[in-house]
């Protein structure tokens, strides 16, 4: 009897704690509403039209906003079929498809009007991805990971000093970020930059990133709170959740 | 108090303080993680090379409710802990990097995950279930028996510390990786990290809580007459 209620008394402070506790433990926080004044924005949405029609022309001077992104679709071989059913990591857009990361950059994009820049490797990673053990891109990308490789990239920004802002976007790849990131990190000095970080993950969230990032580029303004979403929820991003993300830290103040 | 009791109550502190440790790999640092692994897996040998008699008297004796559930318990922190450290080898990015295998990686990672979570809550169960064991050290250490108000005392604490755990179970949705719902573990790096070490105390309290009552119960049954 004594030990019923004890029972029932545990569980009752089970639920008083619940409703204080910070529960955020899911890396969906940053889609969370957040109230937005719409003065500049409605002016970079503009600028963000313009521009959005020919993506990946960089010489399209103008914007001093750069959003350089990794992704799996676009990196990998034609051998295997993308399963767009079974892979997490595709968005559909009638006949195309995007990687989560590239449907991401392209709602930042939306909202800044910033240059898109995909990095890619020259050497394309296997395209067998299932959930069999031992495909080849998990075996591929474990060696990477093992080796700290710096892939060599395939694609370049000629004219980076033209740019203050740099959002940059990678998948989450065991652990950590893809090492072809680090080769973009590596590659270019952005000191005295703002880097704006985004992540789509397996529910591994960015992990540490942020001080990754900030180990790199000591000299550049990395901002910390970064937007991260799990890869089921990509496809339902809509370009006002990158606008709540960036009135949350300021964006352009 | 006799030399071998001596060591076998450090090595189990040890390994108490260090399985929450493990828990939190990413958090905790990707090398020590493999370095405290790999201590884990020797003290745990060392734990059943201390024990020895459980294996001696394995096939002897009448099976009590209770005696049954402590075996299979045991029987599955051993097959959890021998994987753990078998999947963690292959996985090993630092001190077994120069193994080099690349070969059933995927198959390592869920493995590794699914085994250590298992590991964690059923340590924390024969953790309660041999409470008295813990007791019979405090009280060594303090040269006198608990009295009855600092066993409550304890007890409060406890079942506080424990109910703190179910919530902390529930937010990290631990069961998830247990069951391979999940397939990455999340860490929240913007924690500090001995502040996620001592949620995961407070799991492991949970479970031995848990743990000490359900022996405590079946204890009860088994013996009927008393
Ligand atoms: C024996 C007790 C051990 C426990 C309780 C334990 C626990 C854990 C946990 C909870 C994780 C996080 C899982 C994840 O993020 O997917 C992890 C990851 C890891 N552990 Fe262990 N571990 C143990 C032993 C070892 C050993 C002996 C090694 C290697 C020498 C090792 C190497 C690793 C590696 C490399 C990872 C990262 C796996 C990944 O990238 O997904 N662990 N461990
Ligand atoms: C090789 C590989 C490794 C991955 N490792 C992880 C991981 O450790 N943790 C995680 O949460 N998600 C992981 N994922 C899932 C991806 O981060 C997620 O699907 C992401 O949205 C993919 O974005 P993309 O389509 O732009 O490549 C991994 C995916 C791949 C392909």
């Amino acid at each position: 009897m004594k030990k019923i209620k004890v029972l029932v008394l545990m569980l009752i402070l089970v639920t008083l704690l619940d409703g204080c506790g910070n529960t955020s433990n899911e890396a969906s926080e940053n889609t969370q509403a957040a109230t937005t004044s719409s003065k500049n924005e409605t002016a970079s949405e503009e600028a963000g039209l313009n521009e959005s029609e020919d993506q990946n022309t960089l010489e399209n001077a103008g914007s001093n906003v750069l959003i350089a992104y990794f992704s799996r679709i676009g990196n990998i071989d034609s051998e295997h079929e993308i399963d767009a059913v079974s892979s997490a990591s595709v968005v559909t857009q009638g006949e195309n498809i995007l990687g989560n990361m590239e449907y991401m950059a392209e709602l930042i994009r939306d909202v800044t009007g910033g240059d898109i820049h995909f990095i890619e490797t020259s050497k394309q990673y296997p395209s067998e991805y299932d959930s069999s053990d031992n495909n080849e891109l998990d075996v591929y990308v474990n060696k990477e990971n093992r080796e700290n490789a710096r892939p060599e990239l395939a694609t370049h920004v000629e004219n980076m000093d033209d740019y203050d802002v740099v959002f940059l976007g990678f998948p989450n790849w065991y652990g950590d970020m893809p090492m072809a990131v680090y080769s973009f990190l590596d590659e270019y000095d952005l000191s005295g930059k703002k880097i704006y970080l985004f992540n789509s993950s397996g529910g591994g969230g960015p992990r540490d990133a942020y001080s990754k990032t900030s180990g790199l580029e000591p000299d550049a303004e990395v901002e910390k709170n970064i937007f991260s979403v799990s890869h089921s929820q990509v496809a339902q991003l809509t370009d006002q959740d990158m606008q709540d993300w960036l009135s949350e830290i300021g964006y352009g103040n | 108090m006799k030399k071998k009791s001596i060591i076998k109550m450090i090595v189990d502190l040890i390994m108490t303080i260090l399985l929450p440790l493990l828990m939190i790999q990413a958090l905790a640092g990707e090398e020590l993680h493999e370095w405290i692994g790999i201590f884990m897996f020797l003290l745990f040998i060392l734990h059943h090379l201390l024990n020895f008699n459980w294996h001696k008297n394995l096939l002897k004796g009448k099976y009590s409710v209770v005696r049954s559930l402590g075996t299979v318990v045991n029987a599955g922190i051993l097959l959890c802990m021998i994987l753990s450290a078998i999947s963690g080898i292959l996985l090993s990015q630092y001190v077994f990097a120069f193994l080099n295998v690349n070969q059933g990686i995927s198959f390592a990672r869920a493995a590794h995950m699914i085994c250590t979570h298992w590991m964690f809550v059923l340590t924390s169960f024969h953790l309660g279930m041999h409470l008295k064991i813990m007791k019979g050290y405090m009280e060594q250490a303090r040269g006198k028996k608990l009295g009855t108000v600092s066993s409550r005392v304890f007890a409060i604490l406890f079942a506080v510390i424990g109910v703190y755990g179910l919530k902390v179970f529930i937010d990290t949705k631990l069961w998830q990786y247990m069951f391979y719902q999940a397939q990455f573990m999340f860490y929240d790096f913007n924690r500090m990290a001995f502040g996620v070490y001592l949620d995961y105390v407070s799991m492991m309290v949970l479970f031995a809580v848990i743990g000490y009552f359900v022996s405590d119960r079946l204890k009860k049954i088994s013996m009927p007459k008393k």
